[in-house]
């Protein structure tokens, strides 16, 4: 569990006015832009020292902090 | 001679009724469906309001606003397309520029279109009947003439108010009539489009598709974040030509997804809105190198495209793209550097702003016999050895971010109207793609990044904020943003 609490602490660092915990339609309902995803997917691969590229991610991926933090455990098994 | 951009959809819905015009996920209209929906709106618009009218334009990016957007034309009047995304303050500003005579809204918006103006009527478009009065529409088309204004777009203003950019039909036609033959589109061409209605970078998807009875496919913006989906849905949509902002295509470029081959169909790359990274350009060509690829150059300010280079050798990574040559009907000047644009494209200047229109729209010094004005742009160029035009960056504190054109002291005077800011100080670094704002003041950081939540759009949000003692300042006592820069760097060293 401690993944999500720094998972949360990344996200609300990146914009403190998202719901991250509870919302589950980000990209969907327009919670996220570019900018947004650009920074959450670089301070992701910074926090977990991963490798996530744009070249391998779909919406699903970023509606949901849960979605998030399942992408990021594949990317660490894959590592 | 087309005086009115609407003969061209008339001839469109005469030549092929039953064609896509413009589509979505799960909207679409045809040709005869978009004329016929025009002139209704046309219909019940200039029933209410006089012809040359500002009509705003508050909608979402899909079909029915293309339709609203022509209605307006067919009453006589030009448009300001806005979305709902765009802060209130900013908004306000606007509407006090503007003083729209009507607003168009689609029903779930209503509430928030009525509380822009006091003034102006609001209507929701699904609520306008499917009645057209002919007689009425005629007598608006017999008095038009092609210097009356199709459209005005609001671009960042230096001194904090946004500056509406008017364009007549004329500038349209003369650019669209260009584009069509040059860029060599074929008839029922098929864009994908990415520029919002609100950046003139959509007139050409628009224009040029009505022209040749093609099509536009609106891309929906959330696609963009995601390559493997954007790249899915050119080839299900069968795009064959895109002009797009470079960040978007770097995007696609970036992350691996152009193997050669993916896109089949698509013939024709095109770009505008800020320089393009030849690396970007290199990795598109790898993927695709039978495809035309244009480099286009332009300000809102004379009509979205103003000088042109069709890539015709290869280049190094490292190079810079010419911006080339200027476009038929235009004239440019390089005057001490600066690029100085005379033509038909021209905007008739700054909507309700002359002193702004002054500053910038001017006497042609080289034809001081009689009236004809030239656009300085604010942006430097020089012609290299083959005598191809190469741009070379601002003369003053404009940046692009994404394609968006900001006006760092737009940032600043946000930033000064919150209280407790004393004074404020923006950069932007470009390596980084970061806007730094420095400001002096009692204000936290946390509180200040909230009150600019609701008066920047969020794509002039400074991306780091910070609370200093003292800002540098030049000999002649104005703030340097240069020094800034290098203190914040010296202070607070980034990766």
């Amino acid at each position: 569990m401690d993944d999500m609490k720094t998972l949360l602490e990344v996200l609300s660092e990146i914009n403190d006015e998202i719901d991250f915990e509870t919302e589950t339609g980000l990209i969907e309902q327009g919670w996220i832009d570019s900018l947004d995803l650009m920074r959450i997917i670089a301070a992701l691969n910074v926090a977990f020292d991963i490798r996530i590229t744009t070249g391998d991610i779909e919406p699903e991926n970023f509606n949901s902090a849960e979605a998030m933090l399942a992408l990021v455990r594949q990317h660490r098994e894959e590592a | 001679m087309t005086r009115c951009v609407l003969e061209w959809l008339e001839a469109a819905a005469r030549r092929a009724p039953d064609a896509v015009a413009y589509d979505a996920p799960d909207e679409c209209l045809t040709w005869a469906g978009l004329y016929k929906r025009s002139q209704e709106i046309g219909s019940w618009i200039a029933a209410r309001v006089p012809a040359q009218s500002p009509v705003l334009i508050f909608m979402e990016k899909r079909p029915d606003c293309v339709a609203a957007m022509l209605g307006a034309v067919y009453a006589g009047c030009f448009y300001t397309p806005l979305d709902s995304s765009m802060p209130q303050a900013r908004m306000q500003m606007i509407m006090d520029v503007l003083n729209p005579a009507l607003i168009v809204c689609e029903a779930n918006h209503l509430q928030a279109a009525r509380e822009l103006s006091a003034a102006a009527p609001v209507c929701a478009i699904e609520e306008i009947p499917s009645c057209v009065d002919e007689a009425l529409l005629r007598k608006r088309r017999e008095t038009h003439i092609d210097s009356d204004l199709l459209y005005v777009l609001f671009t960042s203003g230096s001194t904090g108010m946004p500056k509406g950019v008017s364009i007549a039909h004329r500038s349209v036609v003369d650019f669209v009539e260009w584009a069509c033959t040059e860029l060599r589109l074929p008839a029922g061409v098929r864009f994908g489009s990415q520029a919002p209605f609100y950046f003139d970078n959509s007139v050409l998807d628009i224009y040029c598709a009505m022209r040749l009875a093609g099509s536009v496919y609106i891309i929906p913006r959330a696609e963009f974040l995601f390559p493997r989906r954007l790249i899915a849905t050119l080839i299900a949509q069968k795009i064959d030509t895109l002009f797009w902002v470079p960040s978007a295509l770097t995007a696609v470029a970036n992350s691996g997804v152009l193997a050669e081959g993916i896109l089949p169909d698509l013939k024709r790359v095109f770009f505008c809105g800020e320089v393009m990274p030849c690396r970007t350009m290199n990795l598109w060509k790898a993927g695709l190198p039978d495809a035309d690829y244009v480099n286009m150059y332009g300000p809102t300010e004379i009509t979205d495209v103003c000088t042109w280079y069709r890539v015709d050798r290869d280049f190094a990574d490292t190079d810079s793209l010419p911006i080339g040559f200027p476009c038929a009907n235009t004239r440019i000047y390089l005057i001490d550097g600066e690029i100085c644009v005379s033509g038909t494209c021209l905007s008739t200047g700054y909507y309700n702003a002359p002193e702004a229109t002054a500053e910038v729209f001017v006497q042609n010094p080289f034809r001081p016999q009689f009236p004809e004005m030239i656009y300085k742009t604010g942006d430097m160029a020089e012609y290299n050895e083959r005598g191809e035009l190469m741009f070379l960056g601002r003369r003053d504190s404009q940046i692009k971010r994404k394609g968006h054109r900001i006006e760092l002291g737009e940032i600043e005077c946000a930033m000064n109207a919150v209280d407790g800011v004393v004074l404020a100080c923006c950069y932007y670094d470009a390596g980084r793609e970061m806007i730094v704002g420095a400001y002096t003041g009692e204000t936290d950081i946390k509180t200040l990044k909230n009150a600019l939540r609701t008066s920047l759009p969020k794509y002039m949000m400074p991306d780091k904020l910070l609370c200093r003692e003292d800002l540098p300042r030049t000999g002649s006592g104005k703030l340097d943003r240069l020094e800034l820069k290098r203190e914040v760097e010296r202070e607070h060293p980034l990766p």
